[in-house]
């Protein structure tokens, strides 16, 4: 790998921003649905084991790019070589992409239902895409610029949510621990969805400045996403009675349907229309970490294989019509996600740590 | 590629802007009101209502209502005589006549909630007699639908009835040991809408009325602050038999707290009841710290017996507007809401215990 030049590089506290942006997406609007189906109530517990799990496997992904001395690629050339290498690369741009269509068909969806009935996918994505497109054709330093912004602009939105407490009960969440281990860990298991695009780090490592001193900005950024959910799930708790947040598909943007303004009469639209500037870092990163395994492992140059993934991911986008699909799509890239983080990345590490100890003998 | 990258960017916000349909709030009717009556076997009239604006600024009713067999087929019967599109996204209130409101409304709370554009904070209320009947009148001078709520939105701030919402509804009618509970509305003339009570509901039916006179207490009961004034009768009028020495108590603070033996056998529940207030008015002679002891001493009396009566009553019915069974959910582990409903309930004992303060009465003495 060739070394990248200092003044392409960014600094290390902007890894926070990089990896907070990437992590709160679509998935916010709607993932207390998805852990009180098992654990009702309890499901906050499963917010904060998923999100200590995060950190787990933070430390074991900084373990390994420290050993393999660059990104997932060299990690993966260390571990299996070249071609064997390659494929699991060409596996990781592709769940990278699957991410990049989650994120962007589930929003797109939420505008569809809660907007504009009409809006057209293409049509919205083939502009997003081109907005997507100039920013990461400006590097690594301009995304985490958007990544940047993207956290700081929308942040004011976690105050609106004071305007439920009139309406909350919080002891909604007693008694705790009513529900069995099995019920929290397979909310947990099906929270880590939310959580997801932390792996980003594994390709953006050696942009980054004196990368070792970034690993404490990466957990900080794991914390805040941590807090800023359990609150959320905390808050939806008290807001919904158990069987209405089952029937409830965007819990978020429906808590803002009870904000009132004296300037506004209805803030979900206020509130989405500013999620754009959320999915935007969100679907940047994702689509950087594809193009640049495609750039590292090809001939390719960076921008031809960003072309190529917007393309792909444009098409792809358009076939994806109805809610059932959308779900399908969630569901999937959750389950490759679990997997991948939860069984490859532990793998990977023993690997690389046994293949190092080889090559050095040799 | 710099310069292109903007330009592209430059005709991107151009083109995107007309990219989806436009709405011109003059081309279209919005609905601040929508009605429903029971007309028959699967068959409700909808009653939908929107302001028109006239150009001297005066605001004219206009209604429309069209019969079906569900809340969207009516919303299209309508639309194919609307003069403009129809859109519900500044709904304030829907109105449900007593007939339907006996037969289940949980389709309209369906519907109501599954349309995005219509809010959380709309109120549903019950109307005695036709409510396609009460929507057509002519309130007020900004329209009927912020006539009505405006008229509910203060009786909750200000006075004795429940807080309610949409949501709030939704709420209780899912939450596991609570029933739901709405406002009832009369039309008195054509000019005047008066709210006449609570009605309470099992399920999506509704079983019990509230009494107007009695809505202190059942704030007391289910809100967890509340405002609003009662009338105590003191008893006889030393000298004149006739006349009876009434005194009105405002109530400026108070508060409930729901204290459940949740092991004992059969379950006790003790409703503790503070209520701040301030005498309005007194008939009697004078108003010494001594009677103003007497009025908070027959006050406490009067709310706990009311209270009382009233808890019981919902226990006959198998109700629970109050949140007892959500309460006791609260406190124990496994909660079985069957069982609850069927032998639990129906045996527990109720306490209410009232605390009532004066703090003035007024600038006289």
């Amino acid at each position: 790998m060739q070394a990248i030049p200092d003044r392409r590089k960014i600094s290390p506290f902007l890894v926070f921003f990089l990896i907070h942006s990437i992590q709160v997406g679509a998935g916010v609007l709607g993932f207390q649905r998805i852990i009180s189906m098992n654990s009702g109530y309890d499901g906050w517990i499963s917010v904060i084991l998923a999100g200590i799990v995060t950190h787990v496997l933070m430390f074991i992904m900084y373990l390994i790019l420290e050993k393999s001395g660059g990104d997932l690629v060299s990690a993966h050339t260390l571990a299996f070589g070249k071609w064997i290498g390659n494929i699991f690369n060409l596996l990781f741009a592709i769940y990278f992409s699957l991410l990049v269509i989650t994120i962007m068909r589930t929003y797109i969806e939420v505008l569809q239902v809660w907007m504009y009935p009409r809006l057209s996918t293409f049509m919205f994505a083939l502009f997003f895409l081109i907005l997507v497109y100039y920013i990461v054709n400006g590097g690594v330093r301009t995304i985490a610029g958007t990544a940047f912004f993207g956290t700081v602009l929308p942040s004011y939105l976690i105050l609106t949510f004071a305007f439920t407490f009139k309406y909350a009960d919080f002891r909604n969440v007693l008694p705790v621990f009513d529900h069995t281990i099995k019920d929290i860990l397979i909310s947990t298991k099906n929270m880590s969805l939310t959580y997801l695009g932390y792996e980003a780090i594994l390709m953006l490592y050696p942009y980054i400045k004196e990368a070792k001193k970034s690993q404490k900005y990466a957990h900080w950024a794991l914390f805040t996403t941590t807090t800023i959910y359990t609150l959320i799930a905390i808050i939806s708790f008290a807001f919904f009675s158990q069987k209405q947040l089952e029937k409830t598909v965007w819990a978020t943007l429906s808590m803002w349907k009870i904000v009132e303004m004296p300037f506004v009469e209805r803030f979900e639209y206020i509130g989405i229309a500013n999620w754009c500037l959320v999915i935007l870092p969100n679907v940047c990163i994702a689509i950087w970490c594809a193009s640049r395994t495609i750039k590292r492992m090809t001939p390719l140059r960076h921008r031809h294989a960003l072309i190529i993934i917007c393309i792909l991911c444009l098409c792809t986008l358009t076939f994806i019509t109805d809610r059932k699909q959308v779900n399908f799509l969630n569901t999937i890239s959750g389950q490759i996600g679990f997997y991948f983080n939860f069984f490859y990345i532990p793998a990977l590490l023993v690997l690389v740590t046994i293949m190092k100890k080889v090559r050095q003998k040799q | 590629m710099k310069q292109l990258s903007l330009i592209i960017l430059l005709i991107c916000s151009l083109f995107l802007s007309g990219c989806v349909e436009k709405e011109i709030l003059d081309d279209l009717y919005v609905e601040t009101g929508k009605a429903y009556d029971y007309v028959g076997e699967n068959k409700i009239r909808g009653t939908a209502l929107f302001p028109i604006y006239l150009s001297d600024k005066s605001i004219q009713n206009g209604t429309l209502s069209a019969e079906a067999s569900s809340t969207r087929e009516v919303l299209e019967k309508l639309e194919r005589r609307a003069q403009q599109p129809l859109v519900r996204g500044s709904l304030d209130v829907v109105l449900i006549g007593e007939k339907l409101a006996k037969k289940g409304i949980i389709d309209i709370g369906d519907s109501l909630q599954r349309d995005a554009s219509v809010g959380a904070r709309l109120y549903v209320t019950v109307v005695e007699g036709e409510a396609g009947e009460l929507i057509k009148g002519n309130y007020g001078l900004r329209g009927n639908g912020t006539y009505i709520s405006n008229l509910i939105t203060h009786n909750i701030k200000r006075r004795e009835l429940p807080e309610t919402n949409l949501h709030l509804f939704l709420f209780n009618y899912f939450q596991e040991g609570q029933t739901a509970y709405l406002p009832i509305l009369k039309q008195l003339s054509n000019e005047s809408i008066a709210i006449t009570g609570v009605a309470l509901f099992d399920k999506d039916k509704m079983v019990k009325k509230i009494p107007s006179e009695d809505m202190f207490f059942f704030k007391l009961l289910v809100d967890k602050l509340a405002e609003g004034s009662h009338v105590i009768k003191m008893g006889k009028k030393p000298g004149a038999a006739e006349e009876t020495v009434e005194a009105s108590v405002t109530s400026l603070i108070s508060k409930h707290k729901i204290i459940i033996k949740h092991k004992s056998d059969p379950v006790e529940v003790t409703m503790r009841i503070k209520v701040r207030g301030i005498v309005r008015e007194y008939t009697g002679k004078k108003l010494t710290p001594d009677k103003v002891g007497e009025v908070e001493k027959k006050m406490e009396k009067d709310i706990e017996e009311k209270c009382l009566t009233m808890l019981k009553e919902f226990q006959e019915l198998g109700i629970d507007p109050v949140g007892i069974g959500q309460n006791q959910k609260h406190g124990v582990r496994g909660f079985d809401i069957k069982e609850w409903k069927e032998s639990i309930y129906p045996r527990t004992q109720f306490n209410v215990d009232a605390k009532v303060q004066i703090l003035e009465a007024g600038t006289v003495e």
